[in-house]
């Protein structure tokens, strides 16, 4: 898979220009994450005007930084962390502010909300109705994992967790997912066996 | 190897077989084609993984992200270009102190790049299609424009509240456009801002908060309205009408007049979904529309020219679009290049 980030030559060429201070290397940049950064911080808050001030705050520090800003890995990934934050103090910092004012706000950090499609087929609707049941974690990685397409080293930078955590969640995530889909799957021994033996070798990283 | 004894579960967690789903590459459409003839036993358990992770990674509503990408973009351009004097937005539903300093000293750091920037001066913003490319587009008001293929628009970058908003179009293009003067509808005396025109070579068409196509090809001026109201001018000040929804009317030259008729504005705006709709459609119209939108040379043949035909074609493949044709109207369609020939 091509690896997001600096690997290829349009890649780097593409940032060299930005850092060089070229407008239209920055809109390039810009058009390249924002459906993503927004998909991303729809689902992290309902507050649309959170979403839009993070991103912009964003990528004015991108652009304000451009000359001491080191990017190691990739991009990606620090849009992704980078909004990830600015958005969890947002919300912690305005609660802070206002308080628990009528106590009839129970708000975990943060919600990892679902946006439901017009016209969605009976998968879609299904999905989203097994989506719903997951917690807000496992929402995040199938998040990560399917519609940002990162894989787990990636996915553990963006949630803070240790890569085999990641591993583990993904595939509890799974098969939460798969049991909600299909009710009447009855889970053969084999299957557990089979987990079992999976979860013992990655553990073991064979 | 190790795919043999994969589960569903197991080959939504690989990382290799999500790759294949989301971005395969022939490499890998190869390896897998010929592991699934090898193993014909998973091949159900693969269409069905495929399946969901299609649907997982299912992209949201484009057109409200535009919307949103648009507003944000608009003011980090903004704010790039921004002369010497530095204003804080005041954003009253976030006052805290550390976010306003953190964004006076990066304000400060941009301005001193600023000074080299052309401040004010309005730049025109042109987007044009090749043939057979549709784009769209968001304008400064958060409007959004279809562009169909061979196609152009034209407007200033620096809308606002104290001048009409306009826009040049050469071509087709669908038009969503945002309706700034509130519940009423109607454009608020004083408030040039309010109103919305889109210019063609001969008429003005002027906008409330609607949804209609324009078509502006070989001399002729067509508009075809979906919702709202407009108000269609010719530039010479000689005709205007006024349309409702589901009627299309025509400029022409030579008469100076507005033809009108009523029309199943879905016919004329199914492009956008790169699709054709014919209903009762003469052959000739449809040469017209593969010259215009693809760039073609077609020749057609007498019997052939006033047939109708009455079908739905996806136009993003020309080939496709030509194959189906030539079944729906049990014709001959041969085509060299460029060249089409229809009898």
């Amino acid at each position: 898979m091509q690896q997001e980030g600096f690997h290829t030559h349009h890649e780097i060429g593409l940032w060299e220009r930005f850092r060089k201070g070229d407008n239209e290397a920055f809109s390039s940049i810009y058009a390249k994450y924002i459906k993503l950064l927004l998909a991303y911080g729809n689902r992290l808050t309902p507050d649309s005007h959170i979403v839009e001030d993070c991103i912009h705050d964003l990528f004015l520090e991108l652009w304000a930084r451009k000359d001491h800003l080191r990017i190691n890995r990739s991009l990606k990934l620090y849009l992704l962390k980078g909004l990830k934050r600015k958005i969890i103090q947002t919300i912690s910092s305005q609660r802070q502010i206002e308080g628990t004012a009528d106590g009839t706000e129970t708000e975990k950090p943060y919600e990892f909300f679902l946006i439901q499609q017009q016209n969605a087929s009976d998968l879609q609707h299904r999905l989203s109705k097994a989506l719903h049941k997951l917690t807000d974690h496992q929402r995040e990685v199938i998040f990560l994992k399917f519609y940002a397409a990162m894989d787990h080293q990636e996915i553990a930078e963006v949630m803070l967790l240790n890569i085999q955590s990641v591993h583990n969640l993904v595939h509890r995530t799974i098969k939460a997912l798969r049991k909600e889909l299909n009710p009447t799957d009855t889970l053969s021994p084999f299957y557990y066996i089979e987990t079992l033996i999976f979860l013992v070798a990655s553990l073991l990283h064979l | 190897m190790k795919y043999e004894h994969y589960t569903l579960d197991d080959f939504l967690a690989d990382d290799r077989f999500k790759n294949w789903v989301l971005a395969p590459s022939d490499a890998e459409n190869i390896f897998w084609q010929a592991w699934i003839r090898q193993h014909p036993e998973k091949r159900e358990m693969i269409v069905q993984g495929k399946e969901i992770i299609l649907q997982l990674s299912q992209k949201d509503d484009e057109v409200s992200m535009n919307a949103q990408s648009a507003r944000i973009w608009l003011r980090l351009d903004a704010l790039m270009k921004a002369t010497n004097e530095v204003h804080l937005a005041e954003r009253t539903s976030h006052p805290y102190i550390w976010r306003k300093i953190a964004a006076a000293i990066t304000l400060l750091i941009i301005s001193g790049l600023a000074y080299y920037w052309i401040a004010s001066e309005p730049q025109t913003i042109e987007v044009t299609t090749r043939y057979s490319e549709i784009k769209s587009l968001v304008l400064p008001d958060s409007s959004v424009i279809v562009l169909n293929a061979n196609s152009s628009v034209a407007y200033q970058d620096n809308w606002s509240m104290d001048k009409p908003r306009e826009i040049w179009l050469e071509g087709e293009a669908f038009f969503e456009v945002r309706n700034l003067s509130g519940q009423n509808h109607k454009p608020t005396e004083g408030v040039p801002g309010h109103r919305f025109i889109v210019h063609t070579d001969d008429i003005r068409v002027e906008v409330l908060g609607t949804q209609f196509n324009i078509n502006h090809r070989r001399n002729k001026s067509t508009v075809v309205l979906r919702t709202g109201s407009v108000k269609v001018k010719s530039n010479d000040q000689q005709a205007d009408i006024l349309l409702q929804p589901g009627e299309r009317t025509e400029y022409s030259k030579v008469s100076k007049s507005f033809a009108t008729e009523i029309v199943n504005p879905e016919v004329y705006t199914a492009w956008r979904d790169n699709r054709y709709m014919f209903e009762d459609t003469p052959v000739k119209e449809i040469a017209t529309l593969l010259e215009d939108n693809h760039g073609m040379q077609v020749t057609v043949s007498e019997e052939v020219r006033e047939r109708k035909i009455t079908a739905r074609v996806p136009s993003s493949n020309v080939d496709i679009l030509l194959d189906l044709l030539a079944e729906t109207l049990g014709v001959q369609i041969t085509k060299q290049g460029k060249e089409v020939y229809i009898k």
